[in-house]
C-alpha cells in the first residue's frame, strides 16, 4: 500500500500545470461500447477521464454528480445514447430532465456550468468520444481547478 | 366522507421544554391517540410528535438535532421490581422497604436535574425524613470551594450574549449546547468580537485559541476579559474544577458569566439543593464500587448514561437495591432493582429553571397532566411517616425557594448580597488530570505507538459532552474527530478506518473518522467509547489493515506535506 | 414599499375596507341565497347566522361557521382548530368538539402552524376540516401530487393571507416599539397597512407595518414576495378582501373553488349554520384590486431580494451554510417533502464527511427547485439563522420561472418528475 498522497501533488505535476480531474459516467449500450472503440481505433484522448459504467446515463443520480464535485472532480460528464435510441425506450429523455435541473443548479451557485456536461455518443461513435474528452479537457485545464474542490477531502 | 370508527383519533398537545440539556427550550408535544377498530377504545400507547413552540422566548421554536428527534427517544418506562412488571404502588411499598431497612449512610439519593422542580423538592423532602440529602451531581466542583457559588448563578440571559461586545466561549455551541448558537449569530452581527477557547476551531469565532485540558488560563495571553465579555463555560460533573476556579478568579467581578446546564432541569436543582450538603457525583460512584452503598435512588437520572465509566452496569449491581424514578425508559432502568414510572417529562405538570434562571412552567395546552411521578414520591413519603404531599403546596415552595417569578418571559434574580472575592485558590485545586485519573499514561503504552516510525498515533481523547451522550440516546454520530495532520501521523486513509486502542487495553476496530479543523494531538467523539472511560483518555489511532480478502484500492488522502 | 391595503390571512379579521374612496358600492346582489343557488365558480358574500360567532368572529364568523356545520352535520368527523394560550400563541389541535371550533373563531397573523406536515400523521385515514393559509394548502397538493395525502379525505377553508409574523418577534415588538404590555393585548389586525393591537382596556395602539419591516420586525421575509395571496387552490376561498363598508366586520367574501366546497357551503346553509348572497360585481373587483396591490408589492420586494444576488459565489454560499448544525428541521418541516426519515438527503449524507457544502444542502436544493412552495417554515426553525427560505428560493426561481410552474395550485406534476419538459412546455 502505498503512502498518502497529496492531491495537490497529485493533480499539478512537478511543473506546476494544473491537470484536470474528470469523472465520465457512460451508458453501458452506447458511449461505454463507444469508449471502447476509441481504444481500439487508438483515436489519442488525454488521459484525465475516469469512466464509470452505468447501465443507463438516467441511472445517473444527482448523488452521484454532486459526490464527484464534492470529492474534488473538476468536471462530470454523462454521456447517453442518443434520442430515441434508448435501450430502455425512454431513460435519455428522464435524463435531459435531470440535466437541466442539475446545470441550472450549479449555475446558481456560482460553478461554471461547463463543468457538467452531457453528451451522446453511440457505440460506433468512437471518434466522437475522443475528441468530446479531449474538448472536455481543454475546457476545464481553461476553467482552472473546481471551486468546489476542497483541499484534501477526507 | 364519513370514517369507520367515529371520531377516529384524539388529541393531546403539551407546552413542554425539551430534556436535551439545560437550555430550556419549548416545543410542543403531541399526542395522538387512535381508536381500534375492534374494541372502539384509544389505545394505551399515542403517536408522539413534536411541534415548534415559536412563542417560546428561549428558542423561539427552534431546535437543535435531538430536539427534533425529542419523540423518539420518548419510551416510556414500565414500574417494575426485580424485572418483573408490576403496579407503581407495588414498586414504591417495595422501594419504601428498601429504604426503611437501610442506615441513612448506606443511602444516596441523586437528582442531576432531570425533572421538574416540585419532584426534585418532593425527593428532597423524603431525604429529609431520612436524615440523607439529594445530590444533584454538580457537587465535586464546590466542595472545597463554596464561595464559587456565587458566581455561577442567576444574571446573565441569553439576551444579553445577543447584545454582548465580547464573547468569550469555552463551549461548543455546535455540538454541546446548539440553541446558543443563534444568539452568537446575531450578537456577530451585532458586531460582537467572539473568541473560542478549546481544542476545535469554531466557524462562529473571530478567534480561535488554541487551550488543552491542563492549561493553565493564567497563561493564555488572549484570556483578557473586561466589563463588556460575556464568558460562556459550563457546569457538568465532569468540568474541570481548577478551570472554574482560575476563569472567576481572572474574570470574576468585572465580566458576566454564563454557566451552561447540561440536565434540563440542573439549574432549578442545583438552587433548590444549594444549601443541603451534598455527595459528589465521584462520592457516590466510588462507594457504590467498594459496596458501601447499600440503596441509590435516581430520580430522573440516569447514573449509567451520566457516567463516563461503561463498567457502571457491573457497579449498579453491587447495590442492594438500586430504584430508579423514570419518565423514560432509559439504561439505568434495565439495571435497577426498582423501577418506578413517572409520566413522560413533557407530561409533567410543574416547573422548570433553565440556564439562564427563567422560570418555565410545562402545561398541557389541550389533554390532562396525571401528575404519576409526583403522586409516586408523595405515596413514598407518606410510606415513610410523612403527610401526603399537596402539589400546589409544593410549587409555591419552590418557586419561593428558588425567588423566581412564575412567568417565562421574566427573569428575576434575587437580590445577592455582595460577591465574596475569590483569591488564588486555583492552585490548590487538582485539574483534569488528577480529578479523573485521566492522562493514564504509562510510558511504554505511548512510546510503543512512537515506535512505529513516524506514524506515532498517540492522541488523548476528550468527549464533545451532547444532548444525546448525556441522555444515552444514539445518533449517527459514530465516529471521531482528528485533524488533519494528525491523519497523516497516524496514517490513515479516505475510505478506510481507525483502530483506536487505549492503555487500559480495549480495542475498537474500524472506527470511523472525521477530519476536523482542531488541534493535532487530541481526538474527539460526540458518544460513548468504550476505550476512553474518563473526560481524558490516552490512545493510540491507527490505520485498520485492510481485510486480506479485499483488493488493496488506494483512495487518495490529500493532506498537505 | 407601499403600504398593504388589508393584510388579512384569517377569514374572520374585522373591519375589511375596499381601497376605493368614491361612494362605496353594495357588496350584495339580490337576496338570501338557497343551497340549490351554490355552484362551483360563484362568489358570495356570507355571514354565520348566530349572532355571537358573528361578534367574536369578527367579518361575520363564516369560516367557523362552515366548519362547524361540517363537523355536525357529519361531512367531517374532525376539524383541525387553533388552540389559542394567548394572543402570541396557538397550537393546532385536532377535536370533534363543535364547542372548541367556536372557541378558536378569531384573527391570528402571529400564529404560524404548520398543517401540511402536521396531516401527515393521520395517514388519511380520517375526513378531516381545517382552515389554511394559501402556502399551506400549496403544500397539501405538493403532498397529494406525491401520493401522501388525499385531498378526498381533507376539506379546506382558504383563508386570504397579507403575511404573517413571528409570535415572538412581534410580542418583543409590542413591549418595545408599541410600548404596551403582551399581556394586555386583546386582539390584533391588520388595517390599511398598519398593525393595530387592541388592549384590555378597550384601546387601540397602531404602527406602520411599513416602518416594523424596516427594522425586520414585521411580517416573516418570505411573506414579503409570496405570490399567492388568495388561496384558490382551496376548497373555499373566504376573505375579507372585497367585503364593501356595507357589510364590513359583518360578512366574508367566498369564492368556491371546487364541487366539495359548494357541498360544505350548501351543507352551511342548509343547516342553518350561515346565511349567503352573491356578491356584486365591485365587490369581486375590489378583491381583485386589493390582491393586485399586494403582488405588486411581492414582485417588487422580490426584485430586492434576489436581484443582487446573482453575483453570488460558491464561497458565499459556503459561508451561508458554515454555521449549519445538521438538525434536519427544515426538511421534516418542509411542506413539499414527501420523503419520511429515510430520504435522498439525509441517508447519503454523512456527517462525517468533510465536504464544502454538504449533500444534504446540495440534494435538498435541487428537490426544493421545482417544488418550493415559499412558505418559510425552513427559516423559521433554523437554530442557526441560516436564510434557508432565501437560498431556495434562489434556486427555485429561476427554473419555476422558465417552466412556467407555480407550486401546489394544481394537479401539475413536479416537472422533475417529467419523463419529456419539452412537451409539457
Amino acid at each position: 500500500m502505498s503512502e498518502v498522497k497529496n492531491t495537490a501533488a497529485s493533480s499539478c505535476a512537478s511543473s506546476g500545470e494544473f491537470i484536470p480531474k474528470i469523472v465520465m459516467f457512460c451508458c453501458n449500450w452506447c458511449s461505454y461500447a463507444g469508449a471502447d472503440g476509441a481504444g481500439v481505433s487508438r483515436f489519442q484522448q488525454p488521459a484525465n477521464v475516469r469512466v464509470v459504467r452505468v447501465m443507463c446515463s438516467s441511472r445517473v443520480d444527482p448523488v452521484h454528480i454532486y459526490t464527484a464535485f464534492l470529492e474534488g472532480a473538476d468536471a462530470v460528464l454523462i454521456t447517453g445514447c442518443h434520442i430515441g435510441d434508448c435501450h430502455y425506450v425512454n431513460g435519455n429523455d428522464k435524463t435531459l430532465v435531470k440535466y437541466k435541473f442539475i446545470k441550472s443548479m450549479l449555475k446558481e451557485m456560482g460553478m461554471e456550468d461547463e463543468r457538467l456536461m452531457l453528451r451522446w455518443i453511440s457505440a460506433s461513435e468512437g471518434q466522437q468520444f475522443a475528441e468530446f474528452v479531449t474538448e472536455m479537457v481543454e475546457k476545464v485545464k481553461a476553467l482552472g481547478p473546481s471551486p468546489l474542490r476542497k483541499e484534501g477531502v477526507v | 366522507m364519513s370514517d369507520i370508527i367515529d371520531p377516529k383519533f384524539k388529541e393531546n398537545v403539551y407546552s413542554a421544554v425539551c430534556y436535551g440539556c439545560g437550555f430550556g427550550c419549548g416545543v410542543f408535544m403531541r399526542e395522538l391517540e387512535m381508536k381500534a377498530a375492534e374494541t372502539g377504545a384509544f389505545c394505551s400507547a399515542p403517536i408522539l410528535n413534536i411541534d415548534y413552540r415559536k412563542a417560546s422566548p428561549v428558542n423561539q421554536g427552534k431546535l437543535c438535532r435531538f430536539g427534533v428527534n425529542l419523540a423518539g427517544s420518548c419510551r416510556p418506562a414500565v414500574s417494575s421490581v426485580k424485572g418483573k412488571a408490576v403496579s407503581n404502588e407495588e414498586a414504591v411499598a417495595k422501594a419504601a422497604e428498601a429504604l426503611k431497612g437501610a442506615d441513612p449512610s448506606e443511602i444516596a439519593f441523586l437528582s442531576v436535574g432531570g425533572t421538574t422542580n416540585e419532584e426534585h423538592l418532593a425527593l428532597m423532602k423524603i431525604g429529609e425524613k431520612l436524615g440523607v440529602s439529594v445530590s444533584t451531581g454538580m457537587t465535586g466542583l464546590f466542595k472545597d470551594i463554596g464561595k464559587l457559588h456565587a458566581y455561577t448563578g442567576r444574571g446573565t440571559t441569553y439576551e444579553d450574549v445577543e447584545t454582548a461586545k465580547k464573547i468569550y466561549l469555552f463551549v461548543d455551541p455546535y455540538v454541546s449546547y446548539p440553541l446558543l448558537l443563534r444568539r452568537l449569530v446575531r450578537a456577530q452581527e451585532k458586531g460582537a468580537e467572539i473568541v473560542a477557547f478549546g481544542l476545535k476551531d469554531l466557524p462562529i469565532a473571530a478567534q480561535n485559541v488554541l487551550v488543552e485540558p491542563g492549561t493553565s488560563l493564567y497563561d493564555v495571553q488572549a484570556f483578557a476579559p473586561d466589563e463588556e465579555t460575556v464568558i460562556i463555560s459550563d457546569l457538568t460533573p465532569y468540568t474541570c474544577a481548577k478551570r472554574l476556579a482560575e476563569l472567576i478568579e481572572i474574570a470574576g467581578g468585572r465580566s458576566k458569566f454564563l454557566f451552561m446546564r447540561p440536565f434540563m432541569n440542573a439549574a432549578g436543582a442545583g438552587y433548590l439543593s444549594k444549601h443541603t450538603k451534598q455527595q459528589s457525583f465521584d462520592d457516590i460512584v466510588s462507594k457504590m464500587e467498594s459496596g458501601e452503598l447499600k440503596v441509590l435512588i435516581c430520580l430522573d437520572s440516569d447514573l449509567i448514561d451520566i457516567c463516563l465509566n461503561d463498567n457502571m452496569k457491573e457497579i449498579f449491581k453491587n447495590l442492594e437495591n438500586a430504584v430508579v424514578i423514570s419518565s423514560r425508559d432509559t439504561s439505568a432502568c434495565a439495571a435497577a432493582d426498582i423501577v418506578i414510572a413517572a409520566e413522560p417529562v413533557y407530561k409533567k405538570k410543574g416547573s422548570v429553571m433553565n440556564a439562564e434562571g427563567r422560570l418555565i412552567s410545562i402545561k398541557a395546552a389541550s389533554g390532562d397532566t396525571p401528575l404519576t411521578g409526583f403522586n409516586a414520591l408523595s405515596a413514598l413519603f407518606e410510606a415513610l411517616g410523612g403527610s401526603a404531599l399537596d402539589f400546589d403546596a409544593v410549587h409555591a415552595e419552590a418557586v419561593q425557594m428558588l425567588g423566581a417569578e412564575e412567568d417565562e418571559y421574566k427573569i428575576s434574580v434575587p437580590a445577592q448580597k455582595s460577591k465574596p472575592e475569590i483569591k488564588k485558590i486555583s492552585d490548590k485545586l487538582p485539574d483534569l488530570k488528577t480529578m479523573f485519573g485521566g492522562f493514564s499514561k504509562p510510558e511504554s503504552f505511548v512510546s510503543s505507538a512512537s515506535k512505529d516510525g513516524e506514524t506515532g498515533g498517540a492522541v488523548k481523547h476528550l468527549y464533545l459532552t451532547n444532548p444525546f451522550l448525556w441522555n444515552g440516546v444514539s445518533d449517527n454520530d459514530n465516529y471521531i474527530e482528528i485533524s488533519r495532520r494528525q491523519v497523516k501521523a497516524s496514517a490513515l486513509l479516505k475510505g478506510f478506518t481507525a483502530d483506536v486502542s487505549c492503555a487500559c487495553g480495549e480495542i475498537v476496530k474500524s472506527s470511523r473518522f472525521k477530519v476536523s479543523p482542531m488541534a493535532d494531538g487530541y481526538a474527539l467523539s460526540m458518544r460513548k467509547q468504550p476505550f476512553s472511560k474518563a473526560p481524558v483518555t490516552d490512545i493510540v489511532i491507527r490505520r485498520s489493515p485492510t481485510k486480506p480478502d479485499e483488493p488493496e484500492i488506494v483512495k487518495e488522502c490529500n493532506v498537505p506535506q | 414599499m407601499s403600504a398593504p391595503e388589508n393584510t388579512a390571512p384569517a377569514g374572520a379579521p374585522p373591519a375589511g375596507k375596499p381601497p376605493e374612496k368614491k361612494p362605496p358600492a353594495p357588496s350584495t346582489v339580490g337576496d338570501i341565497l338557497k343551497p340549490s343557488d351554490i355552484a362551483v365558480g360563484g362568489k358570495y358574500i356570507g355571514w354565520s347566522v348566530r349572532e355571537e360567532i358573528r361578534k367574536e368572529g369578527g367579518s361575520g364568523g363564516l369560516v367557523t361557521s362552515v366548519l362547524a356545520g361540517a363537523l355536525e352535520k357529519g361531512l367531517v368527523k374532525h376539524v383541525v382548530v387553533l388552540k389559542k394560550s394567548n394572543q402570541y400563541e396557538a397550537v393546532p389541535v385536532l377535536t370533534s368538539d363543535v364547542e372548541d371550533v367556536y372557541a378558536s373563531a378569531g384573527s391570528m397573523h402571529m400564529l404560524i402552524s404548520n398543517p401540511t406536515k402536521y396531516l401527515r400523521q393521520f395517514q388519511n385515514d380520517a375526513a378531516i376540516a381545517l382552515a389554511v393559509k394559501p402556502c399551506d394548502m400549496r403544500g397539501i397538493r405538493e403532498q397529494q401530487k406525491r401520493n401522501m395525502l388525499d385531498l378526498d379525505k381533507i376539506f379546506t377553508v382558504g383563508l386570504n393571507c397579507g403575511g404573517t409574523m413571528m409570535p415572538y418577534k412581534i410580542r418583543k415588538v409590542t413591549e418595545e416599539v408599541y410600548g404596551v404590555n403582551p399581556d394586555d393585548v386583546r386582539a390584533e389586525e391588520i388595517e390599511k397597512g398598519k398593525l393595530i393591537l387592541e388592549t384590555a382596556d378597550g384601546e387601540h395602539h397602531s404602527q406602520s407595518i411599513d416602518e416594523l419591516e424596516e427594522e425586520d420586525n414585521g411580517r416573516r421575509e418570505n411573506c414579503r414576495y409570496c405570490v399567492v395571496k388568495i388561496a384558490t387552490n382551496s376548497d373555499l376561498a373566504c376573505g375579507n378582501w372585497g367585503v364593501m363598508p356595507d357589510y364590513a366586520g359583518k360578512g366574508t367574501f367566498v369564492e368556491v373553488m371546487t364541487e366539495k366546497g359548494a357541498e360544505f357551503l350548501r351543507n352551511a346553509i342548509e343547516g342553518g349554520y350561515a346565511e349567503v348572497k352573491e356578491a356584486s360585481e365591485p365587490a369581486a373587483e375590489a378583491r381583485g384590486k386589493v390582491n393586485g396591490i399586494m403582488l405588486k408589492m411581492s414582485a417588487k420586494t422580490k426584485e430586492e431580494i434576489f436581484v443582487p444576488m446573482q453575483s453570488q459565489t460558491i464561497l458565499d454560499l459556503k459561508k451561508e451554510l458554515e454555521n449549519c448544525i445538521g438538525c434536519g428541521a427544515c426538511k421534516t418541516v418542509c411542506p413539499p417533502c414527501a420523503c419520511g426519515a429515510e430520504a435522498k438527503c439525509t441517508s447519503f449524507n454523512d456527517p462525517a464527511d468533510n465536504y464544502d457544502i454538504s449533500l444534504f444542502h446540495m440534494i435538498r436544493f435541487l428537490h426544493l427547485m421545482d417544488s418550493c412552495i415559499g412558505c418559510g417554515q425552513c427559516s423559521d426553525v433554523c437554530p442557526a439563522e441560516i436564510p434557508l427560505a432565501r437560498l431556495y428560493r434562489k434556486f427555485a426561481n429561476p427554473m419555476q420561472d422558465e417552466l412556467n410552474y407555480v407550486t401546489g395550485m394544481d394537479d401539475r406534476t413536479p416537472p422533475f418528475f417529467e419523463i419529456k419538459l419539452e412537451e409539457v412546455q
